[in-house]
């Protein structure tokens, strides 16, 4: 049902992350830099990538998959719910992880390890969304910074 | 049987709706009277699970609803007024999922959409459905398997004579298999012959009201009363 209501959306709300990924590609190729200088770049690029493009699913899929009060009267556990949305919104994000192991490997591992914790925030915060000016995106955004 | 322990409610910041409720449903039909707003619908969705108390418990067969999330709410049923089914599901696929949350077969899918009268509208999606077809809807899911515990709001409400009756005949086989039922309606004549008891909420407080029969005498006296002036301007 998230994957009907969002349709290929899910692609190309996670391809806003390339922005981020792109710039540090720019930045690596223009500048002579130390591994470390250019590991702690990347990091940053894929982090900024990585949370883009969490919120980039989660705001639409609150806005076209609305809130479901009747579902919670299903014998199913609101961590259960959660779960399959974050799992939506951690299978394009993961793709990013592996475009930013092929700048540098060394930076992708961190970023892998926190792919499910942005998820799960992304996935908490379209269910505050409703009650939020700033949306689904907004939290984890916010949170991020 | 359903109970309600040192129960409170409010809406966001708002006015608590019930404080301190304490309540026992037993099987049989119990019907949730009173006027708007004084909290009816918000008994049934936290008997539903739909919102969460604020303080105290709900359980359902001694199990807590917010504790044991999924094995409490299998044997529950809910109907509400206004169903807010998701937008890009389809009729086929929400029975479907409830059959498959129920872990129940699903060849009792299209029995359940054939009681409701929607199996031609199963491959539509809920964008595509009036709200008397949405509400047909939930009441077929509400059909898969052998729910013991049935929450109806207002479960006649927009719907013809032919679908009244069907539903009044669930509702008997269900009180026949010892389920509780528990229904919201302001249309309480169909209901007084089969309910074993009534319930409003006055005070933030359930009360349950006892003997029935006199609450329907008073009803109808009520609605004599109201029609004598009329009948004398004639």
């Amino acid at each position: 049902m998230a994957w009907r209501a969002l349709g290929t959306r899910v692609f190309t709300a996670a391809w806003g992350g390339l922005l981020p990924l792109g710039a540090v590609a720019l930045f690596l190729a223009n500048n002579t830099l130390t591994a470390l200088q250019a590991g702690l770049a990347v990091r940053l690029g894929g982090g900024a990538a990585l949370v883009l493009a969490c919120a980039n699913i989660a705001e639409p899929l609150a806005a076209r998959r609305p809130a479901w009060p009747w579902s919670r009267s299903l014998p199913w556990s609101a961590a259960r719910r959660v779960i399959f949305d974050a799992c939506l919104i951690a299978v394009p994000a993961l793709a990013l992880v592996a475009i930013t192991a092929r700048l540098d490997s060394g930076a992708a591992l961190p970023l892998a390890a926190i792919v499910p914790l942005v998820a799960f925030r992304s996935a908490g915060a379209m269910r505050r969304a409703p009650e939020r000016g700033m949306g689904a995106a907004g939290d984890p955004l916010s949170w991020s910074a | 049987m359903i109970r309600f322990d040192d129960v409170a409610f409010a809406y966001g910041e708002g006015a608590p709706v019930l404080a301190g409720a304490t309540l026992d449903i037993p099987p049989g039909l119990t019907l949730l009277l009173g006027p708007n707003g004084c909290g009816k619908s918000t008994l049934l969705k936290l008997a539903a699970g739909v919102e969460k108390p604020d303080r105290g418990r709900v359980e359902v067969d001694g199990l807590d609803l917010w504790m044991e999330e999924a094995k409490a709410r299998r044997s529950l049923a809910y109907v509400p007024e206004h169903p807010d089914l998701t937008p890009y599901a389809t009729i086929g696929e929400i029975v479907t999922l409830v059959a498959r949350l129920r872990g129940e077969p699903l060849d009792g899918v299209d029995r359940a959409l054939d009681f409701a009268g929607v199996r031609a509208l199963a491959g539509h999606s809920v964008r595509e459905l009036s709200m008397g077809q949405r509400r047909r809807a939930v009441l077929a899911c509400a059909r898969v398997g052998t729910p013991r515990h049935v929450l109806l709001d207002e479960p006649l409400e927009a719907m013809d004579r032919l679908a009244r009756e069907d539903v009044l005949a669930w509702i008997d086989d269900l009180v026949g298999c010892e389920s509780v039922v528990l229904v919201v309606s302001h249309d309480i004549e169909p209901f007084a012959a089969r309910a074993a008891r009534a319930i409003t909420v006055r005070a933030q407080r359930p009360v349950v009201l006892d003997p029935l029969p006199a609450i329907l005498a008073e009803r109808r006296s009520r609605l004599e009363e109201m029609a004598r002036p009329a009948s004398g301007l004639a």
